[in-house]
């Protein structure tokens, strides 16, 4: 049976979600004159997230009701959800490529789940695991390379280049972590919101 | 009075949204509105959104498109000045010069009278004047090496473009044939000339 979704849950989802959409795409470059801009989900993240509210609906966690608000909240998910992953891989490059695939792999071990505890559980290993390489591991990159560039031998371009192939980093001003946190609590919120009373994995609310 | 859920039906809570409901959706379209404008306009700056609104609105555009002209030039400028090495991929500022003068042409397009049109012209000049020095600098390198004739025409085209405009003073003139003959001896097939 599919569960009701009241109007007011709806609504209270569907804000949280859009307030995590405007701010995980809101960026704060370090270099430039940029003083912001608003980078949407791409195409890998957006995948991602198709995939995710797949898990996450499957297990229970999230439930869409009937009728309009249907695709309503299905938009909002899977909108909310690819920023969420926009936020959490790192920049294009190696790096993004291995996270992304190990990120689809954790979203069927999300399915496999017996409850959705274990599977929210797990949701949360995967946003942590990825924030940590993101945000810990990759700036390691950011230290240039040092060596000269030399007439026709231009070592440091090349180990700039090569640096690059793993991942294109891009420093972000400190405020941007608190932003990009913000839409994530505001995520969790919309979790916490439609996790309701206690519900059989078939989507049954109890 | 209020309908029953017939049996096996969920509770119907939505008959009656409350005004704080209304406000909710109203808040929730505007989350959304802004959502999809940052998307696809792309603003980056507080003073572009408001001029990108007077362009689209058509209050007083002339000024809006100088405002937004110059920002785009100053950023291409400051860059320009802040680049370490010449062989620095130039093209973010070559695009922001690009949008500079799109903004300085509807400007020329939307003056009324011979004084805000010159303006326009004066800036649109040191615009293509910044432009093909820039690419003049890229065209040239160390003497053992050739010239690039391609980028060299290309600035020289800019070059022109910059003296086509009617209305520029005699020393502005003079000053961009100046960099438009240094360029065109730089056009040349042999490596130290």
């Amino acid at each position: 049976m599919t569960p009701h979704v009241s109007r007011q849950t709806t609504l209270g989802v569907c804000l949280v979600l859009a307030l995590a959409t405007l701010l995980g795409g809101l960026d704060l470059p370090a270099r430039g004159y940029v003083a912001f801009q608003f980078a949407p989900f791409g195409l890998v993240a957006g995948l991602l997230g198709i995939v995710y509210v797949f898990a996450l609906s499957n297990r229970g966690l999230i439930r869409f009701g009937i009728g309009g608000r249907r695709i309503l909240l299905i938009a909002y998910w899977v909108a909310a959800t690819a920023t969420a992953f926009r936020i959490l891989l790192p920049p294009p490059g190696l790096v993004q490529v291995g996270l992304a695939v190990s990120a689809a792999v954790a979203a069927a071990i999300i399915v496999s789940r017996p409850n959705r505890e274990s599977a929210v559980a797990w949701l949360g290993i995967v946003a942590v695991t990825l924030a940590v390489i993101k945000f810990a591991l990759v700036p390691l990159f950011e230290a240039r390379s040092g060596l000269p560039d030399w007439g026709l031998f231009q070592f440091g371009r090349t180990a700039d280049a090569v640096r690059d192939l793993f991942v294109a980093y891009t420093p972000q001003r400190p405020a941007t972590q608190a932003i990009h946190f913000g839409s994530l609590v505001c995520y969790a919120a919309g979790l916490w919101i439609q996790w309701g009373r206690a519900s059989s994995v078939d989507g049954t609310v109890g | 009075m209020p309908r029953c859920p017939a049996p096996g039906q969920p509770p119907e809570a939505d008959a009656s949204p409350t005004p704080l409901e209304w406000a909710g959706w109203a808040l929730l379209a505007v989350l959304t509105a802004t959502i999809l404008a940052l998307a696809i306009f792309r603003p980056t700056d507080p003073s572009a959104i408001v001029n990108e609104i007077r362009l689209a609105a058509g209050f007083d555009r002339y000024q809006a498109a100088m405002n937004e002209g110059d920002r785009f030039f100053s950023r291409a400028t400051a860059d320009f000045r802040m680049a370490v090495r010449t062989d620095d991929d130039r093209s973010t500022e070559y695009a922001m010069l690009a949008e500079a003068e799109q903004r300085f042409l509807t400007a020329r397009s939307e003056a009324e009278g011979f004084g805000e049109d010159q303006r326009a012209q004066i800036r649109l000049l040191e615009l293509y004047y910044a432009w093909a020095r820039a690419r003049y600098l890229d065209g040239t390198g160390e003497w053992y090496r050739r010239n690039d004739r391609t980028i060299l025409e290309s600035a020289r085209e800019l070059a022109e473009r910059g003296l086509a405009l009617p209305n520029i003073t005699g020393s502005q003139r003079e000053r961009m044939a100046d960099l438009k003959t240094r360029i065109d001896r730089a056009i040349t097939p042999w490596p130290i000339l």
